[in-house]
């Protein structure tokens, strides 16, 4: 079962990786720095908040900006957009409701506090589908 | 009359076995994936299916008492109360509503990230007070009692396998996979499908109570209900293969 949306960057204003999870940890170095390249043009482009996607190899990555956050995620090129947008969303608000946009305020630099992240992000429908697999199919 | 009963009985005893037949190949299947898979919801799901194997085991049984002519003297024994139980349907309500409780259990591990204490709560009282209603409020011929049963039994179902239907739809909507989604569509079936058998078997009560001898549409289109959740639980629950 493919996961809608497989790898998550959230990143600060100042480029601070807050966030991350990827799955497919072989990544091509060629293929990373034409990665970060994109994303640094279309993070430009993102000023205020928004949304925008591209395709490399494989891969679909979408980036939205809330609140001078960045978030980054992929997707198999087959996935519907409209499924990868509504999960995008979901993380997003998942996000702020534990770190509230007034935290970063304050906030010391220090990134482990984001380390929770991984358990509320957790899609109920992919956690769903394994539980099937273990137990039935 | 009393001839017309005996073949009415004797036609829903062999529709029953055939009912029979399916569930036990079902329960056998489940027993299999057990194995293999020898996982806590796997088990769940066999207990869950064992109940409802005793519930059609012990309705057939009542059928058998009618057609071989068993009868007992009501004496308020403890062999009439249980003769009365098996003949009225009660024993095979009761293994349903713990069905139906451990079919609960099951849907929260599957479907959700853990229990809602109201819902459980609600969902445990209602569970114990079915199972004092079936077994203990009974009269002897009183067909009202009967049918209070019977739709007491429905709301539990609806209670637990509406969730589930719900849920079932979702997944089937938002999972992109062929086999998944057939999977979870044949629960959605399973499930509604689980409902409709204890409302028709109502219905076919109320008939009894207005005078008929039984053995209505109802009562064959609640045991269709039945194969058709059998099926929809064997192509939701043992036909899909993970692709991992």
């Amino acid at each position: 079962m493919e996961k809608v949306i497989q790898d998550i960057w959230i990143l600060n204003n100042a480029g601070a990786v807050l966030y991350h999870r990827v799955f497919d940890k072989k990544v091509d170095e060629q293929l990373f720095g034409a990665l970060m390249s994109a994303l640094n043009l279309l993070a430009e482009e993102l000023e205020k908040e928004g949304l925008s996607n591209f395709e490399l190899k494989d891969k679909k990555y979408i980036l939205t900006k809330h609140h001078g956050i960045l978030f980054i995620v992929n997707s198999s090129k087959k996935t519907k957009e409209k499924k990868v947008n509504e999960e995008l969303k979901s993380i997003v608000g998942k996000f702020f409701t534990l770190y509230p946009k007034e935290m970063f305020n304050n906030w010391d630099n220090d990134v482990s506090i984001f380390a929770d992240f991984e358990n509320h992000i957790k899609d109920s429908l992919q956690d769903t589908i394994d539980k099937f697999e273990k137990a039935f199919w | 009359m009393v001839e017309l009963n005996i073949i009415l009985n004797f036609i829903g005893m062999i529709f029953e076995l055939f009912i029979i037949i399916f569930a036990a190949v079902l329960l056998v299947l489940i027993l299999k994936k057990y194995f293999i898979k020898r996982h806590k919801l796997t088990r769940l799901l066999l207990i869950i299916f064992l109940n409802y194997f005793l519930a059609i085991l012990f309705s057939w049984i009542s059928k058998v008492f009618v057609v071989s002519q068993l009868n007992v003297i009501q004496d308020g024994s403890i062999i009439a109360w249980m003769y009365n139980l098996i003949s009225d349907f009660r024993i095979s309500e009761f293994f349903v509503t713990i069905a139906i409780f451990l079919s609960y259990i099951l849907k929260v591990n599957v479907f959700e990230k853990g229990y809602n204490a109201l819902q459980k709560y609600i969902t445990i009282i209602y569970g114990i007070l079915t199972c004092v209603y079936v077994l203990i409020i009974y009269e002897y011929g009183n067909t009202l009692f009967d049918i209070i049963a019977f739709l007491i039994v429905f709301i539990y179902m609806v209670m637990v396998y509406a969730p589930f239907l719900r849920r079932s739809i979702e997944s089937y909507r938002a999972v992109e996979e062929k086999t998944y989604r057939q999977a979870f569509l044949s629960l959605a079936i399973m499930s509604f499908s689980f409902m409709l058998i204890f409302l028709n078997f109502a219905i076919d009560r109320v008939f009894i109570f207005l005078g008929s001898l039984g053995f209505t549409v109802f009562y064959y289109l609640a045991w269709i209900s039945t194969i058709v959740g059998i099926f929809g639980a064997y192509y939701g629950y043992i036909r899909p293969k993970s692709s991992e």
